[in-house]
């Protein structure tokens, strides 16, 4: 899209107008040597937290992945009754079994699949609900926003476990995909609000403006050029929300209203340790453990976003 | 000559930056006497804001004072001061007061608690007698109801007042030096008039020195008795302000002269060809652009925009030489009566 | 400020209804029959079914029972818990001081130990110290708040006995102990769960805090402080505390949810009988009325916490007070609410 402007001299200049066609036309296929993306990546590396979080997050998501090679058990097979029954960590079992004879290293390496899946399809539903919401409401504006968000602000009020509590006694046990479902719909209310900011102040900046003024109509327009604009703070968003549901789901699993036994997921297997968390600790502090670097990890992550995002001039990196 | 207040003497500042070292301030000396208003004048980024804060070691890393610098105030080198007696000074010996009255306060504080906080800091003062001098001080800036203003928060004032309570804050303990960092440049001109009028009675009344910061050449006419001319981290002039604006000697100093604006063009009502290229007053502007400071030019540092510059120029720095016995010069032309003459008029700096 | 404070009132009021009418919702999406849990018990005569579902007003219409279940909720009515055998309203009524005691206890712990780590590490900015401080901060910030109460309970119950295994008071003891004796009870049963809570909460108001004074820290002012003469202490604490705390109180409305979401596990694990509590009991008792009380319940809770910030902030911001002598046409620097 360009747009004439008289030069000095007389004459047309031709003068590109919105943040995607600085190129002319027939170099759009070439990627830019410096896109906003690499920036952020070489921003992003200079940060040694966030580079040795994104590790450490890498190596977990890669042994959980691997799970089914490196589980010398299965997760919920009951080993032997009476012989392997809450044994303390052995060579055999470095983590240890559980009262049902259950091999915990097993069960923590699948466990964080269920854990980790719940939270990233969590996350990233909450995310999505919330883009849309906040979308619509930073661009329609006036009253429209004004109502939505106050619905928003509505629910925000709400202690978000409490909420989880009650539907998850309204529904009885929850299915995994349940889960993930009220687990996302009881989080997108934070993310909406920093969209619909954000949407709120791009949608009059001038190239916006322009790109409307050029016949592309609403949707177009916040799509393909105000919410790529938007992509930073959503992604932090995404992180964040990955790290809180972990934590969320461990609980709720452990007090038996999230993930149900005999399934394995962090929580449960700390549940099954509840009652003799003196005797049998290998099962509160292995699973504690893993969720503790998990998350640490996951914030120190988001944390390199946000600065990486928002780089500010000066001496140095600022939180 | 009696011994000057103030005596900065070969001051380097340079900051780590991405770029490289930055030389911010290579090398500068100064000499301000008891009383008396020095301009230091220069565009952006030729290092006088840095000189300034070099006084009072307000400068945070990645800035660094380079070792070998002095700065004599009461016979002691404030570099080398512990940052305890330092804090004494800062407020009570010499006070500064900066560029954006609009940001410099703190909002959330009256305007009393602010000034009678430099009283209570450096002298053991009651509240109430701190508070009594905070007013006494605004009243002595002009401020009209100055009980009242002390009262309230900075947002509730305009920028000009808010100029002139920094100037009491930094006037309440009568200090020896007063800096002044471009205090009218971010203010509306009338209200900038009002204040070097206030600047001018208050250094008479109180008697002390000021060292005038500022880009802008009719606020050192008016106010200065001496000018130094600072571009790429040095002084290249230095002069009494009616012998600078008379007979100005480095062709920095004539650019800038030569490029204030004016209302009426030199050569009469229609302006005449030549050397001003036509029309009515087109403004002579100095080409180029200042050099970044991680990489000073070779030799003279004005070289590459000076028009009277030759091959020594660029190869040799020039040292700072004395034009007379108060005004001293950074430029080759001054060693060489001869080359200097042979300069076509517009070059010698004959400006009214 | 007086018109500030009745919307505020309003939105609070809002809020309650809303909730109220999300919960509504829920009860009536939710697979099977409000009372079936309860009333599934075999021992509940029929007659007794038919009356509770009309008191409940199970067999009216939907819009009417919307009515009657928002006015219910607006006199205090919550209903009769099965678990309880009384009305919820009473077990509300005993759940919540001791909720209170506890947030707001945490509250404060939390806040004092965020703030005073935030300045200590920008005073010590790329120091060890702040380093070390900074990572402190994010793994307590990521720990699963009953796996925190769990081990503290381990730790300084079971190891180290020094603190009482749960409960608010010694429920043998405490009768017979004189009024000084009493209140040291109570204060070391809720050192434990006081502490735990504010830990988790006090990484997060640091990390918060101490962004807020890295922002003020360019500010202009703060140079003319440090150019009158004071020391660097002074002028972080008198200075840049003092604007950096502003966006923290507005943190603190913000992060009211997450409190008290918090506060729940917490209380279960130490069995503190708070909202949390009979929130997870009541769960597991599938009593229905009395986790929908305490949704609303906490609900409105936060949006009172969350008012009293507001009002906090504005009493802090001198910007926003209307004060004598404005008429100097200074700046009306409006802060943009959150």
């Amino acid at each position: 899209m360009t747009v004439t402007r008289p030069s000095e001299r007389g004459g047309a200049v031709w003068v590109p107008v919105g943040p995607r066609d600085a190129a002319p036309p027939e170099r759009e296929r070439r990627r830019p040597a410096y896109g906003p993306w690499r920036a952020l990546w070489r921003r992003y590396r200079r940060d040694q937290g966030a580079v040795v979080g994104l590790a450490v997050l890498a190596t977990i998501a890669a042994i959980i992945i691997a799970a089914p090679l490196l589980a010398a058990y299965p997760p919920d097979v009951p080993l032997d009754i009476i012989a392997l029954k809450s044994q303390p960590p052995s060579w055999l079992h470095p983590l240890g079994t559980d009262p049902v004879s259950r091999d915990v290293l097993s069960r923590v390496l699948y466990g964080g699949r269920v854990s980790l899946a719940i939270a990233v399809l969590a996350a990233l539903t909450a995310a999505t609900v919330g883009t849309l919401y906040g979308a619509i409401a930073g661009y329609a504006g006036g009253a429209v926003d004004a109502i939505m968000m106050r619905v928003t602000d509505a629910c925000l009020s709400i202690p978000r476990v409490l909420l989880l509590l009650t539907v998850a006694a309204l529904w009885g046990r929850l299915s995994i995909g349940g889960l993930v479902l009220v687990l996302g719909f009881t989080g997108w209310f934070g993310v909406s609000r920093i969209v619909r900011g954000e949407v709120l102040a791009l949608r009059d900046r001038e190239w916006a403006i322009a790109a409307r003024a050029l016949g592309a109509g609403a949707t177009r327009t916040l799509l393909r050029h105000i919410l790529p604009n938007v992509a930073s703070p959503i992604i932090v968003a995404i992180a964040l929300g990955i790290g809180n549901v972990i934590l969320l789901e461990a609980g709720l699993s452990f007090f038996g209203v999230g993930v149900q036994p005999p399934q394995a997921s962090w929580g449960t297997i700390m549940q099954d340790g509840a009652d003799q968390v003196r005797a049998l600790w290998w099962l509160t502090v292995f699973p504690g453990l893993a969720i503790v670097t998990t998350v640490m990890a996951v914030h120190a992550v988001a944390d390199g976003l946000r600065r990486a995002a928002d780089p500010r001039s000066g001496y140095g990196a600022r939180p | 000559m009696t011994e000057p207040l103030l005596s900065i003497r070969d001051l380097r500042v340079t900051f780590a930056t991405d770029g490289g070292v930055a030389r911010a301030v290579d090398g500068v000396s100064l000499d301000l006497a008891a009383g008396e208003i020095l301009g230091l004048v220069g565009e952006s980024g030729c290092g006088k804001s840095v000189t300034a804060m070099s006084v009072l070691r307000l400068l945070r890393p990645p800035a660094r004072i380079e070792p070998g610098s002095e700065i004599w105030l009461d016979g002691r080198d404030l570099l080398a001061l512990p940052e305890r007696a330092m804090r004494s000074i800062r407020g009570r010996r010499i006070a500064m007061v900066f560029q954006e009255p609009m940001t410099a306060l703190n909002p959330v504080l009256t305007i009393g608690h602010q000034i009678a906080e430099v009283v209570r800091v450096h002298e053991r003062a009651s509240r109430g007698a701190a508070r009594a001098r905070a007013v006494a001080a605004l009243e002595q800036v002009g401020v009209p109801d100055p009980d009242l203003r002390a009262r309230q928060y900075p947002h509730q004032l305009s920028g000009g007042t808010r100029q002139r309570v920094l100037l009491a804050m930094a006037l309440v303990l009568h200090p020896a030096v007063l800096i002044a960092d471009e205090p009218t440049t971010a203010l509306d001109v009338t209200v900038q008039a009002e204040l070097l009028a206030l600047l001018a009675d208050l250094q008479r009344r109180l008697g002390m020195a000021v060292l005038l910061i500022t880009h802008d050449l009719g606020v050192v006419a008016e106010l200065a008795s001496r000018v130094a001319v600072m571009y790429a981290g040095q002084l290249v002039e230095e002069a009494p302000v009616q012998e600078l604006f008379a007979r100005a000697r480095h062709p920095y100093t004539q650019g800038l002269l030569e490029a204030a604006p004016r209302l009426a063009p030199r050569d009469g009502p229609h302006g005449s060809g030549g050397r001003h290229g036509g029309g009515a007053g087109r403004l002579r502007v100095i080409p180029g652009t200042v050099p970044p400071a991680t990489a000073w030019p070779s030799g003279c540092r004005f070289h590459d925009r000076c028009s009277a510059a030759w091959d020594r120029c660029e190869r040799e720095a020039p040292p700072s030489h004395a034009v007379d016995a108060s005004h001293r010069a950074r430029c080759h032309l001054a060693a060489e009566p001869e080359r200097r003459a042979a300069l076509p008029v517009a070059l010698t700096g004959s400006v009214r | 400020m007086r018109s500030f404070v009745v919307r505020r009132l309003v939105q609070a009021v809002t809020v309650a209804a809303a909730v109220t009418t999300l919960t509504f919702v829920l009860i009536h999406l939710a697979p099977g029959d409000p009372l079936a849990g309860t009333m599934d018990d075999p021992r509940v005569a029929p007659s007794v079914r038919a009356h509770w579902r009309q008191v409940y007003g199970l067999d009216r219409p939907l819009p009417v029972q919307y009515v009657r279940f928002l006015t219910g909720v607006a006199r205090g009515d919550l209903g009769f818990s099965v678990s309880y055998n009384e009305p919820v309203i009473a077990v509300i009524r005993r759940a919540v001081p001791n909720t209170l005691m506890l947030a707001g206890t945490a509250l404060v712990l939390s806040f004092a130990a965020g703030i005073l780590i935030a300045v200590i590490q920008v005073r010590r900015e790329g120091t060890l110290t702040d380093r070390a401080l900074g990572a402190i901060s994010l793994g307590l910030y990521s720990l699963p708040d009953f796996w925190l109460a769990q081990v503290a309970l381990l730790a300084f119950s079971y190891w180290l006995p020094i603190f009482p295994a749960g409960g608010t008071i010694d429920p043998v003891i405490h009768p017979y102990l004189g009024p000084a004796a009493a209140a040291l009870d109570r204060v070391r049963h809720l050192v434990l769960p006081a502490v735990t809570l504010a830990a988790l909460t006090a990484a997060w108001i640091a990390r918060f805090q101490r962004a807020a004074l890295l922002d003020v820290a360019a500010d202009d002012y703060l140079r003319t402080a440090r150019a009158k003469g004071l020391s660097e202490w002074t002028i972080l604490v008198r200075h840049a505390l003092r604007n950096a705390l502003l966006p923290v109180i507005t943190l603190f409305g913000l992060s009211l949810s997450a409190f008290v979401s918090g506060a729940v596990f917490v209380e279960k694990v130490f069995g503190w009988p708070g909202i949390g509590s009979v929130a997870v009991d009541a769960v597991g008792a599938r009593d229905y009325p009395v986790i929908i009380a305490c949704t609303i319940i906490g609900s409105i809770l936060v949006a009172a916490g969350s008012l009293i910030a507001d009002l906090l902030y504005m009493l802090a911001d001198p910007r926003l007070r209307r004060a004598e002598g404005d008429a100097d046409g200074g700046a009306t620097s409006a802060v943009a609410g959150a």
